[in-house]
């Protein structure tokens, strides 16, 4: 009985701590807004190369994004938050909208409240013009591959409804990539561009940008996180401006976030031993971080021709006899984890399975699995020829020696690299690929690179030419799920994907590792957003 | 004179069109489309192809070419870059002062150490200051650029804090982004990459120069002017240097012309966005018109130079006649 009590006390103790875990978690959005952040200042970012545009009709570079993160009024967003719901997908300008049509229409209804930083306020034309520069021919938008689904599209006072060709439930997803954010609705047509002042909806806008050189973030003076409907979103925007710095490389960025030049910057890969041993890792207050991204490295092999041609067998065996260990450190330390799996770990729907080894190389396996299926023994792999592309090569070339074969290793620039894998027809059997998500959705990956009918000519991205047409009919299955069914399904078919039919080799799902200077507080990052400028302070 | 200019100006429009076509050539002959990259990751055929129309790269390369050279004769325009969709004149135009800050400066800091150091070491041959400049040419000729504006960088800049890391200022029109600005932070933002360059380059001037007046000093007409009495100072600055300083002339002239078109390794190591990072940048993402507007420029500076140089020539010695 006395047993009984005490275990009994002890499931209340345990219960109340993890509900006042669950209340900080659901309630921190953003530890910037905490008390005791300093409000108000100025940070730098050195960055080694600028924003590729400004506009948001145009930019697809990942820092643009960042930057456009604290500018941006979407319909859709993942909160700036650390932790589970920073990956839950909410509702920004609009909650989340109506869906009917069978999942095909949704209506989305604007707050009314919010406004550019020239005075104007946000309504549905704001979006729809998104949708109008998405789609203009003249624009050569990157956006339009996003919108091919879109059947119609309308605007009425604070209503935007878009009707879809067929149901898409990742459709939200991608209404929080920066394209589709509020514009003024006579933002113009133009290939080349808007320049800064940018107006903006969000809490920041881009004041300016003197290309190659500096770009300024200030604050947008019809933002109130005192009132709704901007209170709910819980940005902390704790500071004044943030300014970029363009051009030094990663050893001298190094040098300016020491003495204080700069506050946010990168390093060379081959120092993060030493910086992580000098400031520790992801301290409360520290200056060095290592956080989750969502991109994966892994070996494409060509199924569509060669030795790895309905060899189920032979693209298992590659994945018991390559060593991850080796080929992850190769990209650095704490440059990120070993997989076995397609679907990196921070991507919503990732499930861990055991799969191939990720400690070394199991050759026995290999070999059993290899026995008879060699074929001719020889295969051509296409590597880039910086970084980490020759070791990982070599690495390669040796693990499959010894499972009987001989592996040519031709070594190209990485942009040449990358559009040869790509062509179709072009004679390789293994080529090191790499890919970070457009939106967080597990159809990002599997779909856009798995899916065997997307192949075309040229331009591939997958780069296996994979083409089974029963996992072709399980993404379908799974793309048309919604919710917590449709993450149980991507995470199954990741697993079946690499298991079954491997016809990819996955070794290293990324980090990002970010060096601070000393004035920098409340540092968060999240693999959507990048570093939470919304929610830094100085300390 | 008048010939000879029209005479020079005529090679120098061969050499224009041989460059730029020669770079118009290497440029297709890589195997990657520049429309791919451009239209994204998994852009459909159809897209590429109108990325294709829209930067002008469905037509042959001739044709291309030959648009490209109507369009700078015509318009005086380099075109627009296929990754930014700008205006490559004004993406030169915003490069060509920094490096030109870097090579400019950088001379200045050459020429007033290099031929005081060439012309004493000259004057006492095998004396502990010949020595000494003799280990400095074959530290400075043998050192790569880049490891010695890290090592300047990171002793000057971060642990002695005598001057910034990196970074450039602009004199003029400065924005509000920057964090420095006006002449003052121009210069003292410029002191590292000049010195750096300067380290380099002053080497070779130095033994150069020394050569140079060793070879004049034993020429009769020294011998003669010491004879009949010149002060050694007369003879060093009228006999001396004036004919010694000609092949300098021609090194300085070719060499700002070179430096033109991109100290790539100065300008990464400082965060000098000029026209050599410009110039990487856009091979590493096959942006033909940026790197043409680089060639081009380079190629416009190398042919001034050396047309300055030849006048120059001719205003230094009178035996020289332009013809």
């Amino acid at each position: 009985m006395k047993g009984r009590i005490w275990a009994s006390v002890a499931m209340t103790a345990i219960g109340a701590s993890l509900l006042a875990a669950a209340l900080f978690a659901g309630t921190a959005v953003g530890a910037g807004a905490a008390a005791g952040a300093k409000k108000g200042g100025s940070l730098t970012i050195v960055s080694r190369s600028d924003f590729d545009y400004v506009d948001t009709g145009l930019s697809y570079f990942n820092h643009t994004w960042n930057m456009m993160s604290a500018t941006n009024l979407n319909l859709t967003y993942y909160p700036h938050t650390e932790g589970p719901a920073g990956g839950r997908l909410s509702g920004m300008a609009a909650p989340l909208p109506k869906v009917t049509n069978n999942g095909k229409t949704y209506t989305f209804t604007i707050k009314k409240g919010f406004k550019f930083n020239t005075g104007q306020p946000v309504t549905a034309a704001n979006y729809k013009r998104a949708f109008d520069r998405g789609l203009n021919k003249e624009m050569q938008s990157p956006a339009s591959s996003f919108l091919d689904d879109v059947a119609s599209y309308t605007a009425k006072g604070q209503v935007f409804t878009v009707t879809l060709k067929k149901v898409a439930p990742d459709f939200l997803a991608r209404m929080s990539m920066m394209f589709f954010s509020a514009v003024p609705t006579d933002l113009p047509f133009t290939a080349e561009g808007i320049k800064a002042p940018v107006a903006a909806a969000g809490p920041y806008y881009l004041k300016e940008w003197n290309e190659k050189s500096s770009a300024l973030l200030v604050r947008n003076p019809n933002w109130n996180n005192n009132v709704e409907p901007f209170k709910s979103m819980g940005f902390a925007n704790n500071l004044d401006q943030v300014r970029w710095i363009v051009g030094p490389d990663p050893a001298t960025q190094r040098l300016m976030c020491e003495k204080g030049e700069a506050d946010i910057c990168s390093f060379p890969p081959t120092q993060a031993k030493e910086l992580s041993d000098k400031y520790g890792i992801n301290k409360q207050n520290g200056q060095f971080f290592v956080k989750r991204q969502t991109t994966l490295w892994y070996l494409s092999l060509n199924t569509s021709r060669g030795i790895f041609q309905n060899n189920i067998k032979l693209r298992q065996a590659v994945n018991w006899a390559i060593d991850r260990r080796f080929m992850v450190a190769q990209h650095g330390y704490l440059a990120g984890k070993r997989t076995d799996q397609f679907l990196p770990y921070s991507m919503p729907g990732f499930k861990e399975f055991d799969i191939y080894p990720l400690k070394g190389p199991n050759y026995t396996r290999a070999k059993s699995l290899a026995q008879g299926n060699t074929r001719d023994g020889k295969a051509v792999m296409y590597t880039f020829n910086t970084a980490q592309g020759p070791p990982i090569a070599q690495s390669v070339q040796f693990n499959l020696k010894q499972i009987g074969i001989d592996v040519e290793i031709k070594l190209f620039d990485r942009v040449v690299q990358h559009e040869k894998i790509a062509t179709r027809g072009e004679p390789f059997d293994i080529g090191l690929s790499g890919w970070g998500m457009d939106y967080p959705d597990p159809a990002n990956f599997i779909n856009v690179l798995l899916d065997g009918r997307r192949i075309q000519a040229d331009n591939n991205v997958n780069e296996s030419y994979f083409n089974d047409p029963k996992f072709n009919k399980r993404m379908d299955q799974a793309y048309a799920l919604a919710g917590q069914a449709r993450l149980t399904a991507y995470g199954l078919l990741d697993r079946d994907l690499v298991k079954d039919a491997a016809p990819v080799a996955p070794y290293i799902s990324t980090n990002a590792r970010i060096l601070t200077s000393t004035k920098v507080g409340c540092y968060q990052y999240t693999s959507i957003a990048g570093s939470l400028l919304t929610e830094l302070c100085t300390r | 004179m008048i010939r000879y200019l029209i005479r020079r100006l005529l090679w120098a429009v061969v050499l224009f069109i041989a460059v730029t076509f020669v770079t118009y050539v290497i440029f297709f002959l890589v195997p990657a489309n520049p429309a791919q990259a451009a239209a994204g990751q998994s852009a459909t055929p159809q897209k590429i192809r109108e990325v294709e129309e829209f930067l002008g790269l469905d037509k042959p390369f001739y044709v291309q070419y030959g648009k490209f050279l109507w369009r700078l004769v015509t318009e005086g325009s380099m075109g627009q870059s296929f990754q930014t969709r700008q205006s490559v004149n004004g993406e030169i135009f915003r490069a060509a002062p920094i490096t030109a800050s870097l090579v400019f400066g950088a001379f200045v800091m050459i020429l007033s150490l290099a031929i005081p150091l060439g012309i004493f070491s000259a004057l006492r041959p095998r004396s502990l200051l010949d020595r000494a400049a003799m280990i400095y040419v074959l530290i400075g000729i043998s050192l790569p650029s880049f490891w010695i504006g890290l090592i300047l960088s990171y002793i000057v800049g971060f642990k002695l804090g005598w001057t910034p890391i990196s970074g450039y200022c602009e004199v003029f029109s400065v924005p509000e982004a920057a964090s420095c600005g006006g002449l003052f932070d121009w210069a003292y933002h410029m002191i590292l990459p000049c010195l750096t360059l300067a380290i380099v380059v002053a080497g070779s001037y130095v033994r150069f120069v020394r050569a140079e007046v060793m070879e004049t000093l034993s020429q009769d007409y020294v011998r003669t002017a010491r004879a009949k009495g010149a002060p050694e100072h007369t003879v060093i600055r009228t006999h001396v240097l004036r004919n010694a300083m000609l092949p300098v002339v021609t090194m300085v002239g070719m060499d700002i012309g070179l430096l033109l078109g991109g100290a790539i390794f100065i300008e990464a190591v400082f965060g000098l966005n000029g026209l050599g990072g410009t110039a990487i940048e856009s091979i590493g993402r096959f942006d033909l018109p940026t790197l043409q507007g680089v060639v081009i420029f380079g190629a416009i500076a190398i042919i001034l130079f050396s047309l300055l140089v030849d006048i120059l020539y001719a205003w230094i010695d009178p035996r020289i006649r332009l013809t």
